[in-house]
């Protein structure tokens, strides 16, 4: 577990701020891949200062940090929907009914979104869980977070080491 | 020659993942032409929403339907995507140190900060080009980063 502490501290910080909406307006895209940079450095200090990480396990810690990030974003997604029975899709669902509304649609075909998605409210509204939304969270979050850590990490040792060997010299 | 063979493939590989990205940016566009992609639409928007805050104030609208990230997220991924065209088609590397990508990163950050003090209001124009001048950079030096990892694992094999 030591092994892989960097990479669960920061996946646990990335999956917090995921759902803080002012840390996630100022970050946008870059929560996950900052993560994996960090987990690095952190991995860095804790081991050595002078030990080489080289892209190959730069690569594996982005990816452990983006699927620590992953399940503990989508688990605070998910507990916070339940606690407060509110999401951003609950509070952007008039905006998603003014945007669908507005579409050159079917009107069967828009009836039935909004059907679907009224439902997916109600759900989180009344008990605080959607099946459907869950999912749709949970592999998101599966996929995205993995592949943003590992551009973060490779990046990450990129400039890192880069700046090791600039001493080095 | 198998090396130059791997890096073309790369290259393809590369436009290919960032068009399929980019295009899901347009998904609100595409719902005109494909009417039954509207009920994929709650799950690619969380997806992007993911990756931006997705605040409207702060999206492109294109004939009045927003694109599923901010300007500035637009503009990095299509800086992402202009450079992995240029890539396909130029032979010699493109070398990004740190010093060039912080360089190139600076009006974003600027901005960022400025918009974050509220120095200035938020200009979608001055988001999207700091946006697009960091993500042509970024991709460069992630492509020597993808390279060089392939060429020390894999020709080693």
């Amino acid at each position: 577990m030591k092994k892989y502490l960097p990479s669960f501290v920061c996946g646990f910080g990335a999956g917090v701020l995921q759902v803080v909406p002012v840390a996630k307006t100022f970050t946008c895209c870059l929560i996950v891949p900052a993560a994996a940079f960090l987990a690095i450095y952190l991995e860095k200090k804790a081991s050595n200062d002078e030990a080489v990480i080289d892209l190959k396990k730069g690569a594996i810690i982005g990816l452990i940090t983006g699927l620590f990030a992953a399940v503990f974003g989508s688990f605070f997604d998910l507990f916070i929907t339940f606690i407060t029975k509110n999401n951003d899709m609950v509070s952007a669902f008039t905006d998603f009914q003014n945007m669908i509304l507005n579409f050159p649609l079917d009107e069967n075909l828009k009836t039935e979104i909004l059907d679907l998605m009224a439902n997916v409210v109600d759900e989180i509204k009344t008990t605080g869980f959607s099946a459907l939304y869950a999912f749709s969270v949970i592999i998101n979050n599966i996929v995205i977070n993995p592949i943003f850590g590992i551009v973060g990490g490779l990046i990450g040792v990129k400039v890192l080491e880069s700046k090791n060997s600039n001493l080095r010299m | 020659m198998i090396l130059a063979f791997r890096k073309s493939y790369l290259k393809i590989f590369l436009l290919l993942l960032f068009v399929f990205w980019s295009i899901g940016i347009f998904y609100n566009t595409f719902i005109y032409l494909f009417p039954n992609l509207i009920f994929f639409h709650p799950f690619i928007n969380k997806c992007y929403s993911l990756v931006c805050h997705q605040h409207n104030e702060k999206l492109i609208n294109i004939f009045g339907l927003p694109l599923l990230v901010c300007a500035r997220c637009s503009g990095i991924y299509f800086g992402l995507l202009i450079s992995a065209v240029v890539n396909v088609f130029i032979r010699n590397k493109v070398l990004i140190t740190n010093k060039i990508l912080l360089l190139f990163s600076l009006p974003l950050i600027i901005d960022v900060i400025r918009n974050y003090l509220k120095i200035y209001d938020y200009s979608i124009i001055v988001a999207f080009i700091s946006g697009l001048f960091f993500g042509a950079v970024l991709f460069f030096y992630f492509y020597n980063i993808i390279l060089e990892f392939l060429q020390k694992y894999l020709t080693e094999k």
